[in-house]
């Protein structure tokens, strides 16, 4: 059921993007793949999970609107888990319950992105960037008593998130850029006793550009390859 | 083929995430219950006599077992009600208190179609598994491959202590203190010390006078 659901999502932001793509520049789309690293903030932090988590990837696919904006979705992946100290649990009066308690919380956020370049018109390799996505995420929620599951449950989630970073294009043709940003991402999550799975997610990777032309991330007056084609035929 | 390809993508992803599971160790995986009726003053109990045998329910019935396995959970029983000032004596010197360990055993048993490149026999499944806990395997045959069934066994440590000295006011046997050990490492003489000690370390009204 769940990669049911993951794989509707993503076709559902497969099939949105064709609108952003009839509307960019047909060669400005740009890949981006990436590690993060998620640090649970606030009530999450507090409640649920203290400690980051290595284990987190993500993916983005834009489309160039204009020099400083791009727009597109974005998928990723974070596993949190911590396994806490023995605690005695008190569910009433007469009952006392010692147990290893442990959270395992998986987030996978599927969002459309806008990613904006403030330096763009300068055409420097390095680059600031601010980002912001809006969308969905599921969440597979876990809690164990020792070896036995007290909560597992996977449930859909509003997710947004904004962010900064530098990105730093590669080589003459400058298809290549790497990149490094810093996240907040806001999950409110509101479900046993969760108000919130809010992370501050650390991100570096690559950025490739998917055209063949050598603009790079600047955008064309030109015709697209289907008129060049079109032409061709007379 | 964006879309397959995303979709295969993020669920390597998720087989990546960590099984809560796997970062147990097995003394972590029990889990220990006590239940206590809330209206008995624990102190009134002075004398308390125990079973010298282990009840082993099963689901086609019960026996009693006397083992030095489950003379290492009687024994570390034996000990902790000491510690708290609760004296042993014989059945026939009529004690305050009764106290029986019970081992409840379940299981459960399903089949499960095997491919044909199993050849219908598998004997690295009989041989790495205990065939007391965790998972026996038995092959069956079939056109083109083969079934087999799987019995998943679990148990949990029950120790129950019974109210003696009012069970003639009270017409009944009230069981007064319940204690229940659940999960991978239960029944294992080498840690019954530690896993009763754990009972009554939860339990602290449990002393005597």
């Amino acid at each position: 059921m769940k990669t049911f659901i993951i794989t509707a999502l993503l076709m559902l932001f497969c099939l949105s993007s064709d609108t952003v793509r009839a509307q960019a520049n047909p060669d400005g789309r740009q890949f981006s793949i990436f590690y993060s690293y998620g640090i649970p903030s606030g009530s999450f932090s507090k409640e649920l999970i203290s400690e980051g988590s290595p284990r987190g990837v993500g993916f983005e696919l834009t489309w160039k609107l204009s020099k400083q904006w791009r727009l597109g979705p974005s998928f990723g992946f974070q596993d949190f888990h911590q396994k806490g100290d023995r605690e005695l649990l008190k569910p009433d009066p007469a009952t006392d319950i010692s147990a290893v308690v442990s959270n395992s919380i998986q987030i996978y956020p599927v969002m459309a992105k806008a990613i904006y370049l403030p330096m763009a018109e300068k055409e420097a390799r390095l680059q600031p960037f601010l980002s912001a996505g809006v969308g969905g995420a599921m969440v597979s929620n876990r809690q164990l008593w020792g070896m036995f599951d007290v909560i597992n449950s996977t449930n859909f989630s509003v997710a947004m998130a904004a962010g900064a970073g530098l990105q730093y294009a590669l080589g003459s043709s400058q298809k290549t850029s790497l990149f490094a940003s810093a996240n907040y991402q806001f999950v409110p999550y509101r479900r046993y006793e969760v108000s919130n799975l809010n992370s501050i997610n650390i991100q570096a990777g690559v950025r490739l550009r998917l055209n063949n032309n050598r603009s790079g991330d600047f955008y064309q007056q030109t015709p697209s390859p289907r008129y060049y084609r079109y032409d061709n035929r007379f | 083929m964006r879309t397959i390809f995303l979709g295969l993508a993020l669920l390597l992803m998720a087989s990546c995430s960590k099984d809560p599971l796997e970062s147990l160790s097995r003394a972590e995986s029990n889990v220990y219950t006590t239940n206590r009726d809330t209206s008995v003053n624990f102190r009134v109990y002075r004398t308390y006599s125990i079973s010298d045998s282990m009840i082993i329910r099963r689901s086609d019935g019960l026996t009693y077992s006397s083992t030095s396995q489950d003379l290492a959970f009687i024994n570390a029983f034996r000990q902790n009600m000491q510690s708290r000032g609760f004296t042993q004596v014989s059945r026939g010197a009529n004690p305050d208190l009764g106290v029986q360990l019970s081992l409840i055993i379940s299981s459960n048993v399903g089949v499960i179609a095997l491919p044909d490149i199993w050849g219908g026999w598998n004997p690295g499944i009989w041989g790495p598994f205990d065939p007391g806990w965790g998972w026996g395997m038995g092959p069956g045959w079939g056109w083109g491959g083969g079934f087999a069934t799987y019995r998943v066994t679990t148990a949990l440590m029950s120790t129950d202590m019974f109210d003696l000295r009012n069970a003639n006011a009270n017409r009944a046997l009230r069981v007064i203190w319940n204690g229940v050990i659940q999960g991978d490492e239960v029944y294992e003489p080498q840690t019954a010390n530690a896993q009763i000690s754990q009972l009554f370390s939860q339990s602290p009204y449990l002393v005597s006078q």
